[in-house]
């Protein structure tokens, strides 16, 4: 690979680190098994770098393969079950950042939503992306996020309420 | 929009904040795309080799076979040429055989 690759590809995984492994934290809610399937869709996107047009281009990707890796997962999960952030402890760096009682519940609430209505609302979020852009990257119809965000926000707010944590 | 769905849609978005990629993320990342690239240089090498001897053999086997054919020839016109060679040979005796007997009869009686 050219100098100029491996220094774009060093500034995307710079740029998008944070995210990528986000997304596959929230969503799967275990630290390692994040980190992996992170590094290994950096790794994925590091092959298909000669087709990355632009920095928006390899984020858009990225959150694809991210999203779609953690579905795999999923999938496997059901055969083979693992401890979820439960039973991992923290790390020190994290411990650090405010992370209130509501936040910690309301993560776990999200944990708790189905497999695809899960990953909507992180994409919604965390990556603050409009229906369109989460249908598109998802391959589902734009109607099917819109109901599902829908739904998801009425299941959290119904659990919170009883609760009495929403106001 | 309903204040409580306001006020659950920017919990969320705090909620979900990104974090931070563990310590190291990065440079794991390159380090495991540099241990990849001498798997691509020595798979471009087999690559290029492959062709290197490909082109060799095409050049080589047409050759070689060529060469076998001309041998092939020569030896055969060689076998011919003795043949012609042997039967000439009876030829020759056989006329030689007739000329002495000829000369034989037509010499006069002492």
């Amino acid at each position: 690979m050219h100098d100029v690759s491996r220094q774009s590809f060093e500034q995307i995984v710079a740029d998008n680190q944070s995210r990528v492994y986000s997304l596959a934290l929230h969503y799967l809610r275990d630290h390692p098994t994040a980190e992996e399937i992170s590094q290994d869709v950096f790794l994925q996107l590091f092959r298909d770098l000669p087709r990355i047009e632009s920095s928006a281009h390899a984020r858009w990707w990225l959150r694809r393969a991210v999203c779609h890796r953690c579905f795999d997962e999923t999938r496997k999960r059901k055969h083979r079950p693992r401890p979820g952030l439960e039973a991992v402890p923290e790390p020190a760096a994290l411990n650090r950042e405010v992370d209130s009682f509501l936040n910690d519940r309301l993560r776990r609430l999200i944990a708790d939503l189905p497999d695809h209505a899960r990953m909507t609302m992180i994409l919604r979020y965390q990556e603050d992306m409009d229906p369109a852009e989460i249908a598109e990257i998802m391959k589902v119809p734009v109607s099917t996020v819109k109901s599902q965000l829908h739904r998801s926000l009425a299941v959290l707010r119904g659990k919170l309420k009883k609760q009495e944590v929403c106001r | 929009m309903n204040p409580d769905e306001f006020d659950l849609e920017d919990q969320l978005r705090q909620a979900l904040q990104p974090k931070r990629a563990p310590a190291g993320f990065a440079s794991k990342v390159m380090a495991r795309t540099r241990a990849k690239q001498p798997w691509h240089q020595n798979w471009n090498g087999a690559i290029t080799l492959a062709m290197v001897a490909g082109l060799v053999m095409a050049v080589v086997i047409p050759v070689t076979l060529a060469s076998r054919r001309q041998e092939d020839r020569a030896i055969e016109a060689r076998n011919q040429l003795i043949t012609a060679l042997g039967i000439t040979k009876i030829q020759i005796r056989q006329v030689n055989e007739k000329i002495s007997q000829r000369i034989k009869r037509n010499r006069p009686a002492l």
